[in-house]
């Protein structure tokens, strides 16, 4: 099972011709945070990173292995574990370490390629996150973004002012409730969801093909978070009018009664 | 992984005119709703329902239909708005759809079914066919244990029971079953059909045998059922293409 989650930030790693050993960037944003799982993205899923690099070719994947340095004690607790292992039809691997991301590495056993990887941290963030408890009462709410350009803002939804999501699930159904065109599946692979609450990118750059969970043994676990929609956004990589259709979630929502918790 | 203790089932047929579809039955009043679910046949081929009236619509049909869920609660909360269903399809083939995708479905409220329905979208469709699957509580459930206290397999050859046909479930099953508590019913071979369960204080109405394909953490099991094989059926209910390698269906119980 997923464990609960309180954020999420893209992380391209670009590959380079003739080096083995890869360095992952160092994120300000996850500086710190405890990660609790990780998903790598291939091309079957993802075409492009948030940048415009194309992402490795299917199979490159297969000679690819990750070390993940902890930070508190500096020691390679995760070690040439291979990249396949981190695509898990959600079943993710519960990694619960606080990462040194820039002693932390990919080595590349045929370097022979300068395309890009691009990796899912989720994280825990204490300091915003709600208790959730496996029998709470859950709502779940319509969410949906017309795509107009490279980058949509979403509208602020009154019925999810406030609230604290539980899960955001991406459909996969051509019209919306209202009879709108959603984007078709086969162009989810260059589009991002960025999430912000108070000023902060909790999910920042998540390919939006992580959303759909009915191919996913287990489902995402938000930690009742709350999220400023009307500066929260999807970016899209190419424009074309297939592109530009609406995007439609389903929203679950903590709905017990307000002074039942904390 | 979702334990079922009492299944019931709705056939739907939707026209164009419709665009709130309502849903209830009787038994449902006061009863919690643990989930609520559709069933589709495979890509290619449609099945018979379960009562010869008709066939369920197909994959490729339910491509075009864009399908919501809209529900209230006894306390006239509208909980669920606007869910989409597509994710909540159970269908009948193992060979098209392995990993048989879709989400659990988690609803645990007692509803108000005259606030409840489904709203339909599509391009363009004359008439749909499918079936709802609503699984309540009529009861505590009882203490899970997934100890395999002891199993029993039975076969049903494809060839004597190639024909569309109800068949008693006694007529396979011995007399060592009776009185079990059955926890899990696991299927393979063919799928094509329904079983219909009466058990001692539950009813299984007309559940797809795929659905006890599933082995991975989705999987449906049951509620200690005491089935009542009398009066239980096997529904054979043949696609309209036969796979001859396919074609016996076995069922172990295990209690």
């Amino acid at each position: 099972m997923n464990k609960l989650v309180s954020g999420a930030i893209g992380v391209e790693v670009k590959l380079r011709v003739g080096i083995n050993k890869i360095h992952l960037p160092d994120v300000i944003n996850l500086r710190g945070k405890r990660i609790k799982h990780i998903d790598f993205c291939t091309y079957d899923n993802l075409q492009s990173t948030p940048s415009g690099n194309a992402i490795i070719a299917l199979g490159v994947e297969n000679g690819l292995f990750l070390t993940m340095v902890e930070a508190n004690t500096q020691t390679e607790l995760i070690r040439d574990i291979p990249v396949t292992q981190l695509n898990s039809n959600g079943n993710r691997l519960f990694i619960d370490k606080i990462i040194d991301f820039q002693m932390s590495y990919i080595t590349v056993t045929n370097s022979n390629t300068s395309d890009s990887c691009y990796m899912i941290f989720w994280y825990d963030e204490p300091s915003v996150w709600g208790i959730v408890n496996m029998n709470d009462r859950t709502a779940i709410q319509p969410l949906e973004i017309k795509l107009i350009g490279t980058k949509t803002f979403f509208k602020e939804n009154r019925d999810l002012l406030q609230k604290k999501y539980q899960n955001i699930i991406l459909s996969n159904q051509l019209l919306t409730p209202n009879g709108a065109n959603t984007v078709s599946s086969s162009f989810w692979g260059n589009k991002f969801l960025t999430l912000q609450f108070k000023g902060l990118q909790f999910f920042s750059q998540v390919p939006l093909y992580l959303f759909y969970q009915a191919n996913q043994n287990f489902m995402l676990r938000l930690q009742n978070i709350q999220f400023d929609m009307q500066n929260s956004y999807i970016e899209t990589l190419t424009t074309t009018a297939d592109d530009l259709n609406t995007v439609f979630f389903n929203a679950i929502i903590d709905d017990n009664p307000v002074n039942s918790k904390r | 992984m979702t334990t079922i203790q009492n299944v019931a089932c709705l056939e739907l047929e939707i026209t164009p005119d419709e665009k709130r579809v309502s849903f209830t039955k009787d038994i449902f009043k006061y009863k919690k709703i643990l989930g609520i679910y559709m069933f589709r046949s495979d890509d290619v081929a449609q099945m018979l329902n379960p009562s010869f009236t008709g066939e369920i619509n197909n994959n490729a049909d339910f491509g075009d239909i864009s399908l919501y869920l809209n529900l209230t609660d006894i306390e006239n909360n509208q909980f669920v708005k606007d869910l989409s269903l597509s994710q909540f399809i159970l269908s009948n083939n193992k060979d098209t759809s392995p990993e048989k995708i879709f989400l659990e479905s988690k609803i645990n409220r007692v509803l108000n079914f005259d606030q409840s329905f489904l709203v339909l979208k599509t391009f363009n469709f004359t008439k749909f066919k499918t079936l709802i699957y609503v699984l309540y509580q009529s009861q505590n459930f009882t203490p899970q244990d997934d100890t395999v206290n002891g199993s029993i397999t039975i076969t049903i050859n494809g060839e004597m029971y190639n024909d569309n046909k109800d068949v008693q479930l006694s007529k396979f099953v011995n007399k060592e079953l009776n009185g079990k508590k059955i926890k899990q019913i696991i299927s393979t071979g063919n799928q094509d059909g329904y079983l219909d369960l009466i058990c001692k204080n539950h009813i299984i109405e007309n559940v797809p045998i795929g659905i006890f394909d599933i082995r991975n953490e989705k999987q449906f099991l049951l509620d200690n059922v005491e089935i009542d094989f009398e009066k239980s059926f096997y529904r054979k209910r043949n696609f309209q293409h036969f796979n001859p390698h396919a074609s016996t269906t076995y069922l172990t119980f295990i209690y």
